[in-house]
């Protein structure tokens, strides 16, 4: 019921959501771990997802590496906090209920906007840990911010394990799909929406693999290299096509 | 697949943040599935030490510029001894799987051990890293460090010797040190002045802790100001310490400081370092003072270090400090290099006075300029090198081996060169292959052939997996009939990865399926066999391939299923029969289906009875794979969608065909196997247009079930054959018309076979 409420009123809880993009979709650059000057970039049109924050879940431990690059962004720029998780494969992450309460912690204090954003690529065994951890963010956080997760596009069109996480949207990855490329590049150049609710509003496209930029509200763009002028440019040039 | 999305940056990441601390390249992943890697790409193959003692395989442009620093020297005839090996492997082990962190969880656990000494309540927990102010508040840097702690730990210890734990003076010492602390995360605590009648000692701890609270709390005019007057006073325990924190204090200006005042507070602290370093007296502040300066350095002058560290790299022996002075040159390398066209244009050039600059520079660049370049030094090195300095040469000469291909005017005398190249230098795997690559180019198919055969029997331990796939390569594509190709078709992986984001990490044993693990060691088709046999053979050769011994089982198994149903929906029911028997040996759990394919008589007839064995058997696809393919058994359904011939149907433009850096993989000239005559090309050529044409598979599927339907509806096998149908718009490949064939079989089925048992088991239809 609260997630339906949540989803319902999502289009009003953050400037950037509008409603269902028949043109053009809210554009939201990805700015990862490296200096990133993105004060060229108009405000009122485009928002900024950092990563602030990447979580290293090691045996029972919470190890946490704030974001060490610089950022810069003009001014009234819209800023929504990417916490990124990792789990070692040496020592591998007890997933505990304490270690996701511990995570949640460290996601809660990451939020500078009434948007969250979590990057975490969990396998099959690690869904549990990861679905008490977006239950306890949830909890926890103000009802006024929203929980954005990325998702593996495999998650999006199959193997549904979303559908009922307490979230708010998750953005299918639509590059570095490897052999699957083929086939999600289908399903977008013939507007396929992907099947999992929950990804049908956002998609993840990077600029070296340009896309059919599928229609959605939230289209997040991650580039290679730090953003400029001309990637900008490029991009926006590429997806609006 | 699980690919990287953000590895580019793992190796140009580390950059000025140095001054600070690391950085901490982030990565992400697709899908979770075992990747068959047969030539490494990024890296050398596993274990690293093979790499460090000089047997570097196939230099690949591609690989992260560690790798390419250690190839440079060993090409040019240098070498690294076992302590510097020892250091290079820690080096790539941290980068790789992330070992570099701080560690500060250990530095705050450990300093908190020691002060339950005094109290056994601990403080508010201490983040050792710092948000910086605004305008660059999303920017965090490691502001309390290990030192810190250390030196902490070992004056608590002191103090309590001296005056008990249990004393107002080591408790009010330990208030003080919490204050300071406290400033490591956030906000400005400074502790108070001790009145002017406490003891010396405390006083003077007291000094310096304000000192460092200031520091940390970023009010760094004030530290440096309070450091000086403790450097300035003899009678101070801190004394020492405090001349080297001025240094320090404006070191961290140089960094956090205004923009304007950078360079200055650089210059400032250099000055001061080389200070220190000049006296003798302050002996125990030297080695500190040498790694700051070297940082120092690297931020104010980052040409001349660049410089420094390349020569230190080339020529220094037995380097004590070769793991930060390899890091520290390619990360400043990577600010050089990592960046796009229009920031290079506004950056400086990159400083190429130091040969091993220059070398990785165009080794990585597959411009003309890079290319002509690297011939010209080449030639410029090639006539030096003689007598003991033979192996001079080889850098540039594995530099333009790797550049040119064989129409370049100086292809010939490359080639020449690299064939002088001895099998006891570190270059001779790299020259190898890039001569037979220039045979190969240059249409010398006989002597390439003979080179390469010469070198698989005699030189084969110079080549390591990776290398060893790249002759394996070469030689299907010289192979004069279809059992010699057969025979290089296959090839072990060089590892199994889950490379999820693009780091080629061999996979560990507990995190894998005791079926995965069985296919270790085990061959595969690489993507040039998967390719030539999908695309570039015909039918009737791939039914001679599946029948051949040469082929290894699993590889022959794949082979054979793809040459049945190929055989069956290009409606050749002559090899389509003769395969039978060929199939129901390898795949004994198919044979009533394919009994029934048998039984057949009419060709329409054997055409459904393919559909419905295809429809039973998700596995089935006319092609074989790449790599691992697909994991399900033949005859089960795959939770990743790969049923009924799903993500071979196509064929894309793959990421990996685009690439910008070089590198050397199986080798796919886009030409057919020379074996083949000009008929079986052309037949080839025709099949695979006719496969295509089917479409997406599972609509061709459907089509095919509801006009036997019609025709045929009392056939009853249909009311299963419309029910997998239908399923096979779900968990097969679908497109924009899927939901109406899908649709279209659900009504037959519904319409014909109301009370139909797979009537019932099919309540709905797909719609995507």
């Amino acid at each position: 019921m609260r997630l339906a409420l949540i989803i319902f009123l999502l289009p009003a809880l953050f400037g950037m959501f509008g409603s269902r993009a028949t043109t053009r979709p809210q554009v939201i650059l990805w700015a990862w771990e490296r200096p990133e000057d993105l004060t060229f970039i108009d405000p009122q049109k485009t928002s900024v997802a950092f990563l602030a924050k990447t979580i290293y879940l090691r045996g029972d431990k919470v190890v946490v590496k704030p974001r060490l690059q610089p950022l810069k962004v003009a001014p009234g720029t819209k800023l929504v906090a990417v916490v990124r998780i990792e789990t070692d494969r040496t020592d591998l992450p007890t997933l505990s209920s304490a270690q996701a309460k511990q995570t949640a912690r460290e996601i809660l204090n990451s939020s500078v906007s009434s948007l969250v954003q979590i990057d975490f690529d969990a396998t099959v065994s690690q869904r549990n840990f990861y679905r008490e951890l977006l239950t306890t963010v949830r909890r926890q956080l103000p009802q006024s911010t929203s929980v954005s997760i990325t998702a593996l596009a495999s998650w999006c069109a199959r193997d549904d394990w979303l559908h009922d996480l307490p979230i708010d949207e998750a953005v299918p990855m639509l590059f570095r799909l490897g052999v699957e490329q083929r086939q999600f590049q289908r399903r977008l150049e013939t507007g396929q929406r992907f099947e999992s609710r929950m990804c049908q509003n956002a998609a993840g496209v990077s600029t070296d693999e340009p896309v059919n930029s599928p229609a959605v509200d939230r289209l997040y763009i991650f580039s290679p290299h730090p953003w400029d002028k001309k990637s900008f440019t490029t991009a926006m040039e590429t997806f609006e096509k | 697949m699980r690919r990287a999305r953000f590895y580019p940056f793992v190796a140009g990441l580390l950059a000025f943040v140095l001054l600070l601390t690391a950085t901490s390249p982030a990565l992400a992943c697709g899908p979770f599935m075992v990747e068959a890697v047969f030539v490494h790409t990024v890296h050398p193959g596993y274990p690293m030490d093979r790499f460090a003692a000089g047997r570097i395989g196939v230099v690949q442009p591609s690989y992260a510029r560690s790798y390419l620093t250690v190839a440079y020297r060993y090409l040019s005839g240098s070498s690294f001894t076992p302590g510097e090996q020892k250091a290079l492997t820690s080096l790539w082990k941290d980068r790789l799987e992330f070992g570099w962190s701080a560690g500060d969880e250990d530095w705050v656990k450990t300093w908190l051990e020691a002060r339950r000494k005094v109290v056994p309540q601990d403080p508010a927990p201490i983040s050792v890293y710092r948000s910086r102010e605004k305008p660059n508040e999303y920017e965090s840097y490691l502001n309390c460090q290990k030192d810190a702690f250390d030196t902490a730990i070992a004056t608590l210890n002191e103090r309590i010797a001296k005056y008990g734990a249990d004393t107002s003076a080591v408790r009010t010492w330990l208030e003080a040190q919490d204050q300071v602390f406290s400033n490591c995360g956030e906000g400005s605590f400074i502790p108070a002045e001790l009145p002017s009648e406490s003891d010396a000692l405390l006083r003077a701890d007291r000094a310096y802790q304000i000192a460092a609270a200031n520091f940390y709390s970023t009010n760094l005019d004030e530290a440096k100001k309070r450091f000086e007057s403790i450097a300035s006073d003899s009678a101070s325990p801190w004394r020492k310490n405090s001349i080297y924190l001025v240094a320090r204090t404006l070191a961290r200006k140089g960094s956090l400081g205004p923009s304007e005042q950078k360079q200055e507070s650089l210059s400032a602290a250099e000055a001061q370092l080389r200070k220190i370093l000049a006296d003798k007296n302050l002996s125990s502040l030297h080695a500190a003072s040498t790694r700051l300066l070297n940082l120092v350095r690297l931020r104010a002058h980052p040409a001349e270090r660049l410089n420094e560290l390349a020569q230190t790299l080339t020529t220094k022996t037995d380097n004590p400090n070769l793991k930060q002075d390899l890091w520290d040159f390619t990360a400043l390398l990577d600010t050089y290099l990592e960046r796009d066209e229009e920031e290079t244009a506004a950056r400086p050039e990159i400083p190429k006075g130091e040969d091993l600059t220059d070398w990785i520079a165009t080794f990585q660049d597959s411009s003309e300029a890079a290319r002509e370049h690297s011939i010209s030094r080449w030639q410029a090195t090639r006539s030096n090198a003689t007598g003991s300095n033979a192996a001079r040469s080889n850098a540039w000469l594995i530099a333009s081996l790797s550049l040119v291909d064989g129409q370049h005017a100086k292809a010939n005398e490359l080639l020449a060169d690299a064939l002088k190249v001895n099998s006891r230098f570190a270059a001779f795997a790299s020259a190898r292959y890039h001569a037979i690559r220039l045979l190969i180019e240059t249409g010398k198919t006989t002597e390439a052939r003979t080179l390469l055969d010469q070198t698989l029997k005699t030189d084969r331990a110079h080549f390591d997996e990776s290398a060893l796939n790249l002759l394996v390569s070469q030689r299907m594509l010289l192979a004069n009939s279809l059992d010699e190709f057969l025979a290089d078709a296959a090839r072990v992986p060089a590892a199994l990865s889950w490379n999820d984001d693009g780091r080629e990490l061999p996979i560990e044993d507990a995190e894998v399926s005791d079926e995965t693990k069985n296919r270790v060691g085990k061959p595969f088709f690489d993507v040039d066999a998967a390719k030539a046999i999908n695309q570039q053979l015909p039918l009737s050769v791939i039914k001679e391939a599946a029948s051949s011994k040469v082929l290894p089982l699993g590889p022959r198994r794949d082979l054979a299923q793809a040459a049945w149903l190929r055989a069956a929906l290009l409606g050749d029911t002559k090899i389509a029969d003769e395969l039978t028997p060929v199939l129901a040996n390898l795949f004994p759990e198919l044979s009533t289906l394919l009994n029934e394919y048998s039984s057949a008589a009419q060709p329409d007839e054997k055409k459904f009875a393919a559909i419905y064995a295809w429809l039973k058997t998700p596995g089935l696809e006319p092609v074989v794979d790449a790599g691992f393919g697909r994991q399900a058994p033949l005859a089960e359904q795959d939770s990743y969608r790969d049923n009924w011939w799903c993500t071979s149907a196509f064929v894309p433009a793959t990421a990996e065909e685009n690439r910008e850096v070089i590198q050397f993989t199986a080798v796919t000239t886009g030409k057919p196997p020379r074996f083949l005559s000009p008929a079986e090309i052309a037949r080839a050529e025709k099949e695979w247009s006719t496969l295509r044409s089917l479409g997406t598979a599972t609509n061709y599927i459907v089509r095919q079930v509801i006009q036997w339907a019609n025709t045929h509806p009392n056939d009853p096998r249909v009311p299963e054959a419309l029910h997998i149908a239908v399923r096979t718009t779900r968990y097969g490949c679908t497109d924009k018309d899927s939901a109406r064939w899908s649709k279209a079989a659900f009504d037959v089925l519904h319409r014909k076979y109301p009370n139909n048992p797979w009537t019932k088991k099919t309540p709905y239809w797909f719609k995507d």
